[in-house]
């Protein structure tokens, strides 16, 4: 049994502070990324050399572990710190530069983030990074529902950046979504006490057996679909909330939808963004389209 | 509850499949030369290079002509899969996942694109999912695929996952396994960091320099009673425990005692329900950097004493990164399988901080029932895994 106790969101509008229905949804002004003050948060350690997904990342786990011993550190990035990784490419063919710095290069590798989160959180645990294209969430979320089942308590998250290129990628595919920035986590343990919602599955599919799944399982009188598409299949039968519209388009936004859906069983609202939302929400369901033939799908419940 | 390795396959600059990884292993013989395959490196290296062009690759991979460019990654986590996976078959009975591990994905692409000046295209090979997705739709695996890049522990920690999934019934069957190949961004890298050694490495040497990069990918299937009952492939050895732990001390160095290394062992053994003394050999990590072969030997030394055997196997193929973790369990399993200990390569002095002496003359009809195998990492991700008859 895996419960949801915390969640931190960075990204468009102040969903840090306020959470992604306050904080970015219902807020006009959400258009940029709005990073915390970090040097409040992450304290003891210079911050100049530190990347901008790490420090993210960290900013997340500190806020979602605070008073709890923390068992394991699993972290899924789509692309890693992309600005490194380019930094330490360009370097190499820079006929300039005899010397090349480590910095980006140990800045680039996948797992600097998971290593920088235990390194400045001094946890000694179990620490994993997963990197699966648009289903790299999924794979560590279904790592850390093992974990809890091993009776661990877990910080899970994504977070992925964008650099310039991407922007243009973004123009060039006429995208009504932009690439962004953002990171989202989760403190889920074994402990229902005190939860803000139960994960009931995680599943990495086909899209054919995806939508037989959905079909046997949805219940639109009393379930939520969002969706990390606007053209999701589903869309036309089920009322469907889009969680790219307001996160924007990284590797990683499942994250982002997941803490949406948390909120969602935890509010009184009878509508959010034109869909109508059923009066008491059983179950929602968090639908990742953006691989190009699989399906992540994750249930949570109240 | 067993979990049985049943199949293996394995790429290195040693052999192009398991006869030949061993034929070297038991001849001594080392991979590791001068770089021919890659142009324009700030130095003259040299590292565990599979002497075969992405073209002479594709065509082992494919078994016929392909039009198609494919990261070399990919290319040799293709052979090394197919190699494991054998006969097997899709069953929906038997749910089988894959997960794979990389460092580089498809960086050498991205290197190659670099040079036309086209940074999106580049960076668009930088995902480290594209191996699995492509092996996931090559062997039709479609039930649940993920990827771990936990640097040089990725494939160690990809086997404990595999093996985590099967313990709680989240599956009946594994392809596991991953693979790096030798690209300018790794090899510079490391070179960055000055922990790379211009000659051979030395594992476990008081003169040890650094280490040498290699190249290389490997891939186990891992199953189940259910699974076995209705494969009837043949157990060759078994998974007896895992174990993972951050050093949490640097970003990049290990801690003078091996902290994090201790405890990945530890966990290994509780999981296994064993004690040190039931580890006949150890498989270690052993990169013959300054840090991590002081760091990883005290932990030996602390936890099995100083009479344990161990040795470090990088000389023969250089530190293949994602790849060595699963490199090493195979070796492991031919420790068993072949009654011997491969020993370490080019070691001359001995180091005076360990009283705990590595095996470096090849021990033969030994009897090893059960080895323990070591993959650290950057970012302090240590990765033990005991396999055993």
């Amino acid at each position: 049994m895996a419960f949801i106790h915390k969640y931190s969101t960075i990204s468009k509008g102040n969903t840090f502070n306020q959470g992604i229905i306050d904080g970015c949804i219902n807020s006009k002004i959400a258009t940029e990324i709005t990073h915390p003050d970090y040097k409040d948060i992450i304290t003891g350690i210079n911050l100049r050399r530190m990347s901008v997904i790490v420090k993210m990342g960290l900013a997340n786990t500190i806020k979602c572990s605070s008073r709890n011993k923390i068992d394991a550190i699993v972290v899924a990035t789509g692309l890693a710190s992309l600005h490194n990784s380019e930094l330490f490419l360009c370097s190499l063919i820079d006929p300039e530069q005899s010397i090349l710095s480590p910095t980006p290069f140990i800045n680039s590798v996948h797992n600097t983030i998971s290593g920088e989160i235990a390194l400045h959180t001094q946890n000694k645990g179990y620490n994993i990074t997963y990197s699966q294209g648009s289903l790299s969430f999924e794979g560590a979320l279904l790592d850390s529902i093992l974990l809890t089942k091993e009776g661990k308590n877990v910080i899970v998250g994504g977070v992925d950046e964008v650099i310039p290129p991407l922007d243009n990628l973004s123009m060039k595919i006429k995208s009504k979504e932009e690439f962004t920035t953002g990171s989202t986590f989760f403190n889920i343990s074994p402990n229902k006490n005190g939860s803000l919602a139960e994960i009931v599955n995680c599943i990495i599919t086909k899209e054919e057996k995806a939508n037989y799944y959905i079909t046997d399982n949805f219940n639109s009188n009393e379930d939520v679909l969002i969706s990390g598409h606007s053209t999701c299949n589903h869309s036309k039968k089920i009322n469907t909330l889009n969680y790219s519209k307001f996160s924007g388009i990284l590797m990683t936004n499942p994250a982002f939808g997941l803490q949406l859906a948390v909120e969602l069983l935890n509010t009184d609202i009878s509508e959010l963004d034109g869909c109508k939302l059923p009066s008491r929400i059983k179950r929602v369901f968090i639908i990742n389209h953006a691989s190009k033939n699989d399906i992540g799908i994750i249930i949570l419940r109240k | 509850m067993s979990i049985s390795i049943t199949g293996l396959g394995i790429v290195s600059a040693i052999g192009m499949n398991l006869e030949e990884n061993l034929n070297s292993l038991q001849n001594l013989k080392s991979g590791i030369s001068s770089i021919d395959l890659i142009n324009e490196l700030q130095e003259n290296f040299i590292a565990g290079e599979i002497k075969l062009t992405n073209q002479e690759l594709s065509l082992i991979a494919f078994e016929k002509d392909k039009q198609e460019v494919f990261p070399r990654s990919l290319l040799l986590s293709l052979i090394a899969a197919k190699q494991a996976w054998g006969e097997n078959k899709i069953n929906p009975k038997i749910k089988t996942v894959i997960i794979g591990a990389t460092t580089v994905g498809g960086m050498d692409l991205a290197e190659k694109i670099l040079e036309k000046d086209v940074r999106i295209q580049a960076l668009a090979h930088n995902p480290s999912g594209i191996i699995t997705d492509y092996l996931a739709d090559y062997f039709h695996l479609d039930e649940f695929k993920t990827t771990v890049s936990t640097a040089c522990s990725s494939t160690a920690n990809a086997i404990i996952l595999g093996s985590r999934m099967i313990k709680n019934g989240l599956a009946d069957r594994v392809l596991v396994g991953g693979g790096d190949a030798l690209t300018k961004f790794t090899v510079n890298g490391f070179n960055s960091l000055r922990i790379y050694d211009p000659g051979f490495c030395k594992p476990f040497d008081n003169n040890r320099k650094g280490l040498n990069l290699g190249e290389g990918a490997a891939y186990i299937v891992l199953e189940n009673e259910k699974s076995l009952s209705i494969t009837k492939n043949k157990k060759v050895v078994s998974i007896l425990g895992w174990g993972n732990a951050n050093d949490a001390y640097h970003q990049t160095a290990s801690s003078p005692n091996g902290e994090g290394a201790q405890k990945s062992m530890q966990l290994a053994l509780e999981e296994a329900g064993l004690k040190p003394e039931d580890i006949d050999y150890i498989n270690a990590h052993g990169t013959a950097t300054v840090n991590n072969d002081l760091s990883e030997g005290r932990a030996i030394e602390t936890l099995f004493g100083k009479n344990q055997l161990f040795s470090s196997t990088k000389g023969y193929t250089g530190h293949t990164l994602a790849a060595s973790g699963i490199v090493e369990c195979i070796y492991s399993i031919l420790s068993i399988k072949h009654k011997t200990i491969f020993p370490t390569l080019k070691h001359n002095t001995l180091m005076p901080e360990l009283k705990v002496k590595p095996v470096i003359n090849i021990k033969k009809d030994i009897t090893i029932n059960t080895v323990l195998s070591n993959s650290f990492g950057f970012g302090g991700n240590n990765a033990t895994i005991i396999i055993g008859k």
